[in-house]
């Protein structure tokens, strides 16, 4: 269970202060996999760190009663570590055996000696398959995913969803994307971001149909999801 | 944010800079025949001592200043803060320049330019203030590059102006008494005079410098900067 108390998140100063999260209250259920719809900017990436716990909320509280992931993207590497560093350091950050991890991340990222090579020189594509890797040599409840990894390699990323449904027998995620095609994959609930508010958590055809209303009529003031 | 650099050479070149600073004043001071002003020490030594105690806050803050952009991807894992950052890199940092110091020094000892200090402890405590004030004014410039990104193209200036007033290659207390003053408000210059007065057998500064003076700016700053640390959080993970 993830529970958003009454959060709200602001950026800025003054008059430029741009208003992402508010007076939001939302429990998302561990046992399901929600998929979270918001437009470009409506503050996706800001509400799976808030859920995350890497950024605090400007007023609220969020509380997790599950062992959650980072948000996996392709940011999360220190650039200047190799692969191989990375592992270590995630590893050893969320208390996991660094040895069973690597050979895992070696075996299934098929990297070879380019995790030996410092994060900078890497491809997109090799990073995605570093992050694939990684997150699926640690468990973890809920997995927070910020839009799907670009997976360029089609027949990675064949591993890569076999292995993620296997995963997700035991695991859950929350994913938020723009695309209701990324999210379908995953989730088989989902609500939606507008206006700085989240609706409840309905089944994902009925959130989509209401993201198709918010697109149709993107800033009409009188939506209100919440309503 | 804990690999030093990007390659080994950064090491070397950790050494080479403090020594070439040296070797250009001590070159300026001997071709204008200015040697007899350095209080009782030989100038080498003279220069060594101010040009190390300058590198110590200098090479902490610049790197420290640094450390919260190049570690802005870390910052994703909820476990990993800002000032896991700054504190990763002041070590870091700390160690190396008091390597480079001390392998430094220990040069100018060895060729016979100079002795070993009076009060050791005294040294190090001023020292280690020093390097506060690095992290110190580090934190604060890398909260503020976050915020306002022109606030860092004021910082090569601010710094040329730090290292100049510092004392660090000029004998300062032989100044008129009107600019000493001015020049008092800049607390490095109180951790290269304390270091000078605790490595000589003779000089007193005229002037009252102080290691509180120091911690006080250290303080200071690094209270602005945890003030600021949440803003700039969102700020380094904001879309």
């Amino acid at each position: 269970m993830i529970e958003l108390q009454n959060v709200s998140k602001y950026y800025g100063w003054g008059q430029d202060t741009k208003l992402v999260l508010h007076d939001v209250d939302c429990v998302l259920d561990t046992n399901l996999s929600i998929g979270i719809l918001g437009m470009n900017g409506a503050g996706k990436s800001t509400l799976i760190n808030i859920i995350a716990g890497a950024m605090p909320p400007t007023k609220g509280k969020v509380v997790r009663k599950a062992r959650i992931s980072w948000p996996l993207g392709l940011k999360g590497f220190a650039g200047t570590f190799t692969g191989e560093e990375n592992t270590r350091f995630i590893s050893r950050i969320y208390g996991a055996d660094r040895r069973k991890v690597f050979k895992f991340v070696e075996e299934f990222s098929e990297l070879g000696d380019d995790l030996y090579r410092p994060i900078n020189t890497y491809s997109s594509g090799m990073k995605s398959r570093l992050t694939v890797a990684m997150s699926l040599a640690i468990e973890f409840d809920v997995y927070l995913m910020d839009e799907g990894l670009s997976v360029a390699d089609k027949r990675f990323v064949d591993r890569y969803s076999a292995a993620m449904k296997e995963r997700f027998t035991r695991s859950r995620v929350i994913m938020v994307s723009h695309s209701l095609r990324t999210l379908r994959d995953y989730c088989q609930h989902g609500a939606v971001l507008h206006h700085a508010k989240i609706t409840e958590v309905m089944p994902i055809a009925q959130a989509a149909k209401l993201y198709d209303q918010v697109l149709s009529k993107p800033y009409r003031a009188a939506f209100n999801p919440n309503a | 944010m804990l690999r030093y650099k990007t390659s080994k050479l950064g090491y070397l070149w950790s050494i080479i800079d403090p020594s070439l600073q040296i070797a250009t004043w001590y070159v300026i001071w001997t071709a204008t025949k200015a040697s007899m002003i350095f209080h009782d020490m030989p100038m080498a030594l003279f220069l060594g001592t101010g040009i190390c105690v300058f590198f110590c806050f200098q090479s902490v803050s610049k790197y420290v200043g640094g450390s919260v952009r190049s570690s802005r991807d870390l910052l994703q894992f909820p476990m990993v803060k800002q000032i896991d950052a700054l504190i990763s890199r002041f070590i870091l940092e700390s160690c190396t320049i008091l390597v480079v110091s001390v392998l430094t020094l220990g040069l100018v000892i060895l060729l016979g330019h100079g002795f070993f200090p009076r009060d050791t402890m005294g040294v190090v405590s001023v020292t280690f203030s020093l390097l506060l004030l690095g992290f110190g004014f580090g934190a604060f410039n890398a909260m503020l590059t976050s915020l306002w990104p022109i606030y860092g193209k004021l910082l090569p200036p601010l710094n040329r102006f730090l290292f100049f007033t510092s004392g660090a290659f000029i004998p300062v207390d032989k100044l008129p008494l009107m600019v000493k003053e001015y020049l008092q408000w800049n607390p490095v210059l109180h951790g290269v005079e304390l270091v000078r007065n605790s490595w000589s057998y003779v000089y007193v500064p005229s002037m009252d410098y102080t290691r509180g003076y120091i911690l006080l700016w250290a303080g200071g700053l690094f209270l602005i900067a945890l003030l600021l640390d949440k803003r700039v959080l969102q700020e380094e993970l904001g879309e």
